[in-house]
């Protein structure tokens, strides 16, 4: 047994008790009989385990039944107007059938499990209808399968590294059922004025013309996960997701087109925070737009040390690392472990020896903001572990569900599944920690004295980062005199995990949030980090024409 | 909108309502109005950069309101009500002989961007600035390289100016409000019909949806066009499918339409066609596969109308006469017979109903802003004329108010509703009579009626054969010795189309309508095709491709509760 799982044990006990909603979730079978759609489930499970056989083939040895009950809200506006107003409410079945043994089964490169649109009334004959149709599709397709994966094996010389299935203890946890409970009218106001600003608010209509778009959005997406599996897991979880955004683009005079949002998200309605809040962020980003339409545009290349403030710097993290330490099975007849640029990196560093990577989606807030990663058990019903990844800068483990890897034969309750889509080992809450961290101040001043040693005019700060090479607000600081000017038009280069491994020279004290709203909401916590060695250069982009006549009053 | 108990208050309300809906229409129309005055005075002004004002702007805002139920197995699976308003803004640079729209850059003129919902000029006006800015820079490069891709490539065959010079419209109807749709009760009219499936154990997978659509079009043109144009619609679509034992996949479709649902078929009459779509899926499944044949055929009024719809109405179309790609079937036709003597084809899109059954393609305006016309496509089996959008071709330089599209689709010649009339006429007990005559005749041991034919898509390109895609659903073979008919499944017909329209040897006397939604190039619309039943002296038939999937392993849980034996 490797050292990350003993850990993940001693932590998921030690946490267990700590969760508001652990406490919330029942434990009871009985309690599942009382959900209608579990109880459908569980009936049509019974009758395929019972008597689902194709004639001259093998039973299946393992049946999964997930129901993902998907209820959003969204509601836009754009230029201080109510654009449009969806509300959506589906229920989709997807069952996976696995034919053969833990060992060895029908999974594979191909097409796995089926998919049925389901009633979102409670009717228990129309969801075992959904369910019964979806099990037959992707039993036969498992039997198919399997029979292919015989044959491919023997046309392979290496074994497969590791079991195709891990052996879990069955979960029952039922947890509440969680309701959207937006108050949609103040919010619709919300946005409406938000996206009104530019014309209405004294500080900013000044430059109203230069505004082309300003659009709002708010949304609300509540997910019921219903799973249940031939083994006894049984599992309810529910959550509420919400967010409002804010988007204007402008151009410069050159006819660069330039773009700056915000947005706020959480786990509760109160996690947006108050109007005032909101408005005066929407204030910020028109204020900040009409000022990137006037920066100077990025004109050297500069080679050297930059600055990546936190939001930046967990985007970096969230782009480059997240999908690098998910351990997934590599193809027939590979030696190697996993899949990806941490494939064979196993127990090498990965990171400066002064950071630890923990994958923890037991811890719901940090600094009292709501963490949208967190969650208590996977989508393959797996209780969720804390993982060390990295310590000591050192790779540890990989996230794992429950198709094994080398030297990882269990799930480590990662396996997160979008709706309808196959669960995959994805980060529920990335928190990068540094044993010696320094303040913003201590950086910056950092920063400017290796561009005085290096001999530079200029050093470079990312404040925000738009994708990992295009940062949306950058400052050069005069080496001269430590004076920021903010730059448009830039691009980044040379941002990749060589540069995480050997190019960190420093990590901030001030761990930023950064959530990702969506399908399967994910969390990184970072500090801000020095790099010794970035490029940064003026970005390839064509330069559109401004306006061809001028926008109305 | 509230549903109120009392008809006189109730009177009252909507008397409001549409008053509220009058002055919002006018901000709508006054923001369209301000803003293509603004662009046409202020758009290529200066004529710097070859930036030259566009000779033609247009703002078509469509405000939708829809409401859409589904319901599988007797329960729901979504219900779902938007209002949405959405501008297509179509700008052309150059001129009506030559612009960015020539050849194959017609979707260079067109560009869609939501509208606010709200009454606010302001916001309207500002959208639709940022759309007209975006397409007139679309145009201007479009009109760039079609002025090179002209002077390097030979003459075309078709010289016609790429826009119609036609008169710009103005009429003013009362715009839609939300349609009332009682949700509640319609969900549970759904629940229980498609709770008919239960009964039928081997019908796999089926759906009774709603769709309620009511919308209003503003198009305003710098021609000075101003059209308000409303549009109701409401449509029940019942989709059924089986699977054979040997791995057939068998499939129906009923449809209810109506302007409003409230008008829409009663719920005993769509029960009654439940039941027997069905049960006709039942029979089909254990019917024997058909044989290739080569002989007489009768079509149903209702197939007749499909079969028109695909085999002609398509390539009636005024575009398709047009261009390199192009079938040109019947391009060089006009004033040739096309089809037998005693049929007459038109396309009469002003018709709402026949004989008391909604049309689905009926329209007052097109979506290129012109009033809607009769269109007498072939008279006495002589063509006549093409369904024509502003798209001029060479035989014919004016629209005939068939310009059609979905939103966000440049309009391209489409039909509305196609009618089929015939002089020479034999009640249906004859025309069955005649079948086996023929067949007689033939020296074959039965002719084949075809009861429901699926339409497929029309394939008029020049790269692709000129086959028609119909897909025969329910066909039976009438034998001449008297033996009772025989359902037979997997036919499939073969043969180009001109063959099998000119050997149509008579029809019934009572005609047929389907309604559906046809899909072509400029998108998704709903349309009419109203037929009588027709004799065909020859038809080639083959045998379907068929899937190799098995039948469900187990019985579905609705058989298992009615105590069906298992497979």
């Amino acid at each position: 047994m490797s050292r990350a799982r003993s850990t993940l044990l001693a932590g998921l006990l030690m946490v267990a008790p700590a969760f508001s909603w652990a406490q919330q979730a029942s434990s009871s079978a009985a309690d599942g009989q009382k959900d209608p759609v579990l109880k459908a489930m569980l009936d049509e499970l019974d009758r395929s385990k019972q008597q689902l056989q194709l004639q001259g083939f093998e039973k299946p040895y393992f049946i999964e039944y997930r129901i993902d009950d998907v209820a959003e809200y969204e509601a836009n506006a754009g230029y201080g107007a109510l654009v449009r107003e969806h509300e959506l409410h589906r229920r989709i079945v997807r069952v996976t059938v696995r034919a053969g043994s833990y060992k060895m089964d029908s999974s594979g490169e191909r097409r796995e499990g089926s998919l049925q649109i389901a009633t979102v009334d409670d009717d228990p004959i129309a969801l075992r209808y959904a369910l019964w149709a979806a099990t037959d599709a992707a039993y036969k397709d498992a039997l198919g399968n399997y029979t292919a994966k015989q044959a491919a094996l023997k046309s392979v010389q290496t074994p497969p590294q590791a079991d195709d299935f891990s052996q879990e203890k069955p979960v029952v946890s039922i947890a509440p059922l969680a309701q959207a409970e937006l108050d949609r009218a103040a919010w619709k106001q919300r946005i409406i004025d938000a996206t009104g600003l530019y014309r209405s608010d004294d500080s900013v209509k000044s430059f109203a013309a230069e505004i082309e778009t300003s659009e709002g959005s708010i949304q609300s997406r509540s997910r019921t996960v219903y799973l249940v599996n031939s083994e006894g897991t049984i599992v309810r979880k529910s959550t509420v997701e919400y967010r409002a955004e804010f988007a204007a683009q402008a151009q410069a005079a050159d006819g660069m087109r330039l773009e700056r949002s915000y947005g706020v998200s959480g786990l509760t309605p109160a996690d947006l925070g108050p109007a005032e809040k909101f408005h005066n962020g929407v204030l910020h980003v028109l204020t900040g737009l009409h000022e990137l339409r006037n920066a100077p545009v990025m004109s050297d290349e500069y080679h050297g040390p930059v600055l990546f403030a936190g939001n930046a710097s967990a985007r970096t993290f969230d782009e480059l690392f997240a999908h690098a330490v998910a351990g997934h099975r590599p193809e027939l007849g590979s030696t190697a472990r996993t899949v990806g640029p941490f494939a064979s990196s196993y127990k090498t560093r990965v990171l400066p020896d002064f950071m630890k990577v923990v994958d923890d989606p037991g811890i719901a807030t940090f600094n009292g903001k709501p963490l949208l990663g967190a969650y208590q058990v996977d989508d393959e019903g797996v209780p969720a572990q804390s993982v060390t990844l990295v310590d000591d800068g050192k790779l540890l483990s990989y996230l794992t569900g429950r198709e094994p890897i080398r030297d990882f034969p269990s799930s480590n309750g990662h396996a997160r599944a979008a709706t309808a889509q196959p669960a995959n080992p994805q980060i529920g809450v990335l928190h990068v920690e540094a044993s010696e961290t320094s303040s913003e101040d201590d950086l910056v001043k950092r920063l400017v004295a290796m561009g005085k040693d290096q001999g530079l005019e200029f050093v470079y700060v990312v404040e925000t980062i738009g994708g990992a090479d295009r940062p949306r607000t950058l400052y050069r600081i005069k080496v001269a005199d430590a004076s920021r000017e903010l730059i448009r038009g830039a691009q980044l280069d040379d941002v990749d995990l060589r540069l995480l491994r050997s190019g960190i020279l420093a990590a901030g004290n001030d761990p930023y949030v950064f959530n990702t709203f969506g399908d399967i909401p994910t969390t990184v916590i970072a500090p801000s980090v020095l790099f010794d060695d970035v490029t940064v250069k003026r970005a390839e982009q064509r330069n559109e024409k401004l306006p061809y006549y001028p926008p109305p009053d | 909108m509230l549903r109120n108990p009392c008809l006189l208050s109730s009177a009252l309300l909507l008397a409001t309502v549409a008053a509220s809906a009058q002055t919002q229409s006018s901000s709508l129309l006054n923001a369209m109005n301000a803003e293509l005055s603004r662009a046409t005075s202020d758009l290529g002004k200066d004529a710097k950069d070859g930036q030259q004002p566009p000779y033609y702007l247009s703002y078509y805002a469509h405000e939708v309101y829809s409401v859409s139920i589904t319901a599988q197995q007797g329960a729901l699976i979504g219900s779902d009500n938007t209002h949405s308003r959405v501008v297509d803004v179509v700008v052309r640079v150059g001129d009506a002989k030559l612009d960015n729209t020539h050849g194959d850059h017609r979707t260079s003129a067109i560009t869609t961007v939501p509208l606010p919902l709200a009454d606010d000029e302001k916001a309207i006006q500002r959208s639709l600035w940022w759309a007209t800015n975006t397409g007139y820079g679309k145009a201007l490069q479009s009109y760039l390289q079609v002025k090179t891709d002209t002077e390097v490539r030979a003459k075309e065959e078709d010289t016609s100016p790429d826009f119609s010079t036609d008169s710009a419209q103005s009429a003013s109807a009362q715009p839609v409000v939300a349609p009332n749709v009682d949700r509640q009760a319609w969900s549970q009219r759904l629940r229980t019909l498609s709770n008919i499936f239960r009964a039928y154990p081997h019908v796999y997978s089926n759906f009774v949806m709603l769709n309620v659509r009511d919308e209003t079009g503003y198009f305003v043109s710098s021609e000075g066009a101003r059209v308000v144009d409303p549009h109701q619609s409401a449509r029940v679509v019942v989709f059924a499918s089986t699977r054979a034992a040997d791995g057939m996949d068998l499939f129906r479709a009923e449809t209810f339409e109506a302007k409003t649902d409230a008008t829409l078929a009663s719920q005993k009459e769509m029960e009654a066609g439940i039941k027997r779509l069905a049960a006709s899926l039942e029979e089909l499944r254990n019917a024997p596969v058909t044989e290739p044949f080569d002989g007489p055929a009768l079509l149903s009024g209702r197939a007749a109308a499909v079969f028109f719809h695909e085999v002609l109405g398509h390539r009636l179309e005024g575009q398709r006469q047009r261009g390199d790609e192009e079938g040109q079937t019947f391009t060089k036709d006009i004033g040739k017979p096309i089809l037998p003597s005693f049929l007459s084809v038109a396309d009469d899109p002003t018709l709402s109903t026949f004989d008391g059954t909604y049309l689905s393609g009926y329209y007052g305006y097109d979506d290129e802003g012109q009033r809607a016309q009769k269109v007498n496509l072939i008279q006495d089996g002589v063509l006549k004329t093409f369904l024509m959008s502003r798209l001029p071709i060479a035989s014919f330089a004016n629209s005939n108010g068939h310009g059609r599209a979905q939103i966000g689709r440049m309009p391209t010649g489409r039909q509305g509703n196609l009618i089929v009339t015939s002089t020479k006429t034999v009640p249906e007990s004859r025309l069955r009579a005649m079948l086996i005559d023929e067949a007689k005749k033939q020296n074959k041991p039965y002719g084949l009626y075809f009861e429901d034919i699926s339409s497929g898509f029309a394939v008029t390109t020049r790269n692709a054969p000129q086959a028609f895609q119909v897909i025969p659903l329910v066909v039976y073979r009438v034998y001449t010795d008297g033996r009772p008919d025989e359902l037979v499944r997997g036919v499939s017909i073969v043969g180009t189309p001109q063959a099998a329209l000119n050997r149509i040897l008579a029809t019934g006397d009572r005609r047929e309508v389907f309604n559906g939604e046809c899909g072509a190039e400029s998108g998704t619309i709903p349309v009419s095709a109203v037929a009588p039943a027709m004799l065909v002296s020859e038809i080639e038939t083959q045998r379907q491709q068929q899937g190799v999937a098995r039948p469900p392993i187990l019985p579905p849980p609705t058989a298992m509760k009615s105590g069906e034996v298992q497979q």
